[in-house]
């Protein structure tokens, strides 16, 4: 497996002025921290929700003010997009990045507001291993309230990962995830199954 | 109402009951001017709320999507900022949508993709399809909203003022701000209301008499509750529509008030220090209602860790074996639950659940179901009369287990229960007690008795003491959620008059210190514990 910084960046389309970019990623090493989802399941982030799946991640926050809310709602479009693959092969993560705030029936409001359905998940972790999977997936900001509109896709079992930076439109991100899923992604080396702790 | 009213009461002490004097005479309140048109101030709402609350009205689609999400889960605030400044949050450039760069034409320097000067009708298309004024699709988190020829018009006219001078919250304006507070001026309880009002208005005047808060006057509105939850919802919906307060402050909650609070969450109405006998605070809880002290299920928790806390010296046949006897009421559930969950936590039996009876004949067989279970603690939350029903049952067998229950719920004011009984009965509350009560400059007021409800009076006072700290911390362009935000920074914030109050993003109760009283000799008043006051063990 390639260690290593990101190794190239695709492409970038620029809309109304907002860059949108694109790049391929080595696969992440998942750190398999225990969250709670907005059920009050514990789970393993891994184990549990990545192992074996396309996965889109974003991070949010439910006190968030700004545009948390816009990058939830693309999620809703999403899922509506994917339909009934998700809850299947492919799953949508919201992962939080307040943890001390987002209690699982904050997220569970929050995620009801958006029309989470099955396969769609709102976790938290304790602040150390939030900060631990943040880094792992390259989302980490010391600063919650300037933290990048980014979204983490990857197929575990192919081992593709991507990232769209800036807020992309429904049917970029639909359309990135079915690739990433189907395989028709770009080629890669990085097959290795996904780092465990 | 009855109800209502007895457990009331549970809030004076005796020690501070004096002849109530004649009322204070208040100057009329000045009225609070809006510097806003109403078209402009629904604008407002619009754009900082996504409609009028209730989240129908107003739909948002983002391109590519079908699905419509209420538009008060995605409004304009959140990217384009309070005072229409654009963010450049995150690499995200969301423009500013003050009407100067509305109107003036615009040149990205990203990629030199020109924009005409917007006009109304060019803003109305950008709103509702996306587009900006020279036909371009609007960046993809742009939402496309649904909204009425009238909302459009409103949410227009009002972007034309956006962060100008006259942009200000419901009740702002350059020299007043304007408070509400629903109180039972007339009814059962309008003692308790006019106390509260006395108050209110002379912690006010003192604000005010020292220059007001920024230059600012504070113009409290009192609006008559009577005391019930219909009245309650019909007097903060004129204090919100009618005179448009910029918040509640002290405003009397009685059981029930679900309506109410609802009403003020979906307006975003700052609702400081409630006068609540037992705040029933949502799971997540509103995020404009700021209590002042825990409610029953609380302090039913603190009464089981009293009891495991205490075992041996209260309880001489081990283990405890506990029975919870309640009615039927929200408040009483509120209290069975905490004591349920926290007998979990200690892992402590409880024996026996039951309703309690206020049939004497019933009563014998729930105390005969009680002493069959072998419980050594009882907990009662339910009615006074009823607990003196089952109180002189168990007197009458002799059987004496520990009674817990709480001072909210149950007044032990002329009570007289039976010795046997009182002795080994326990009461919490989150009231402080009188004695460590510090009224600052409202001491003569109390001194006086010029208002006798010194619980209540010390709710009030501390829920416009917050007010004044949090309006001194918000400065001088002063917005709900600016408010809302200081008061999420409080932390261990002196009253005086409560305990030190902490609120963050997630906790809506300020203080969490629960007291638990015994019972005096003649068994007729809350006392303190202490050492020599702690009782037998189980006779």
């Amino acid at each position: 497996m390639t260690k290593g910084v990101l190794r190239l960046v695709l492409s970038f389309w620029i809309l109304s002025g907002v860059m949108v970019a694109v790049a391929e990623t080595k696969t992440p090493a998942i750190p398999d921290v225990e969250v709670i989802d907005q059920t009050g399941k514990e789970v393993r982030f891994y184990t549990n929700l990545v192992k074996g799946r396309t996965v889109a991640i974003n991070f949010i926050f439910t006190s968030c003010k700004t545009s948390c809310s816009t990058a939830t709602a693309l999620f809703s479009g999403v899922q509506q997009h994917l339909g009934k693959r998700v809850g299947q092969d492919i799953a949508l993560i919201s992962v939080s990045i307040d943890p001390a705030t987002d209690t699982p029936e904050q997220l569970k409001h929050y995620a009801t507001m958006f029309h989470a359905g099955a396969g769609w998940a709102f976790v938290r972790s304790n602040r150390a291993e939030t900060d631990q999977l943040l880094k792992a997936l390259g989302a980490y900001s010391p600063d919650k309230i300037t933290h990048t509109p980014l979204i983490v896709i990857g197929n575990d079992t192919t081992g593709n990962w991507t990232r769209l930076y800036g807020l992309a439109s429904v049917s970029t991100i639909a359309t990135t995830i079915r690739d990433i899923a189907d395989h028709r992604s770009m080629p890669t080396e990085d097959l290795s199954p996904s780092g465990q702790p | 109402m009855h109800v209502c009213q007895s457990r009331a009461s549970a809030f004076l002490l005796p020690c501070f009951i004096v002849t109530l004097l004649a009322l204070v005479e208040w100057e009329p309140a000045w009225a609070w001017i809006d510097p806003l048109t109403p078209q402009e101030r629904q604008g407002h709402r619009i754009y900082h709320r996504g409609g009028s609350g209730t989240g129908r009205d107003i739909t948002a689609r983002l391109a590519d999507s079908s699905i419509a999400l209420p538009a008060s889960t995605i409004h304009c605030t959140n990217c384009h900022g309070s005072r229409g400044q654009g963010t450049d949050e995150g690499g995200l450039r969301v423009p500013s949508l003050t009407w100067s760069s509305l109107t003036s034409a615009h040149t990205s320097a990203l990629t030199g993709t020109h924009r005409a000067p917007y006009d109304d009708s060019s803003l109305a298309r950008a709103i509702l399809e996306g587009r900006d004024a020279s036909g371009h699709l609007l960046h993809t988190g742009m939402p496309r909203f649904q909204m009425s020829t009238e909302h459009l018009a409103s949410l227009i006219a009002y972007v034309k003022q956006l962060g100008g001078e006259s942009d200000m919250d419901a009740g702002v304006n350059p020299t007043s701000l304007a408070l509400g507070t629903a109180l039972p001026l007339t009814g059962p309880l309008s003692e308790i209301g006019q106390d509260v009002q006395t108050t209110l208005h002379a912690y006010m005047d003192h604000i005010n008499q020292q220059g007001g808060i920024y230059g600012r006057k504070l113009d409290l509105v009192v609006e008559d509750s009577q005391g019930s939850p219909q009245g309650t919802v019909a007097a903060t919906r004129r204090l919100i529509e009618t005179h448009q307060v910029f918040a509640l402050v002290g405003s009397f909650e009685p059981t029930g008030s679900a309506t109410t609070n609802q009403l003020i969450a979906q307006e975003g109405i700052p609702a400081l220090g409630p006068l609540s006998i037992s705040p029933h605070v949502m799971t997540p809880p509103h995020t404009s209602i700021f209590y002042v002290l825990p409610g029953f299920e609380e302090q039913a928790r603190a009464l089981v860790n009293f009891l495991v806390s205490h075992t041996r010296e209260l309880v001489a046949e081990q283990p405890l074996r506990i029975g919870l006897v309640f009615s039927a009421s929200e408040l009483d559930a509120d209290a069975l639950a905490g004591a349920r969950a926290q007998a979990i936590q200690h892992n402590v039996q409880i024996v026996v659940e039951q309703r309690g009876e206020s049939q004497q004949n019933a009563t014998r067989t729930l105390v005969e179901t009680l002493m069959a279970h072998r419980c050594n603690a009882v907990f009662y939350f339910g009615s006074k009369a009823e607990l003196h029903i089952l109180a002189s049952e168990m007197d009458q067998k002799a059987y004496a287990p520990v009674m817990l229950s709480l001072l909210g719920m149950v007044d032990p004011l002329g009570l007289q229960l039976p010795r046997r009984i009182s002795e080994r009965m326990f009461f919490a509350t989150s009231s402080r007690l009188p004695s460590t009560i510090d009224f600052g400059v409202l001491e003569p007021l109390v001194q006086t008795g010029k208002v006798r409800h010194v619980g209540f009076v010390s709710l009030a006072y501390t829920a416009a003491s917050m007010l004044v700290e949090a309006l001194k911390r918000s400065g001088r362009h002063i917005t709900r959620s600016e408010l809302i935000q200081s008061l999420e920074h409080f932390h261990e914030y002196q009253t005086g008059t409560a305990p030190p109050l902490t609120f963050s993003p997630t906790k809506r109760v300020g203080a969490h210190e629960t007291f638990i009283l015994g019972l005096s000799q003649d068994g007729t008043q809350p006392i303190p514990l202490s050492q020599q006051r702690m009782p037998r063990g189980q006779p």
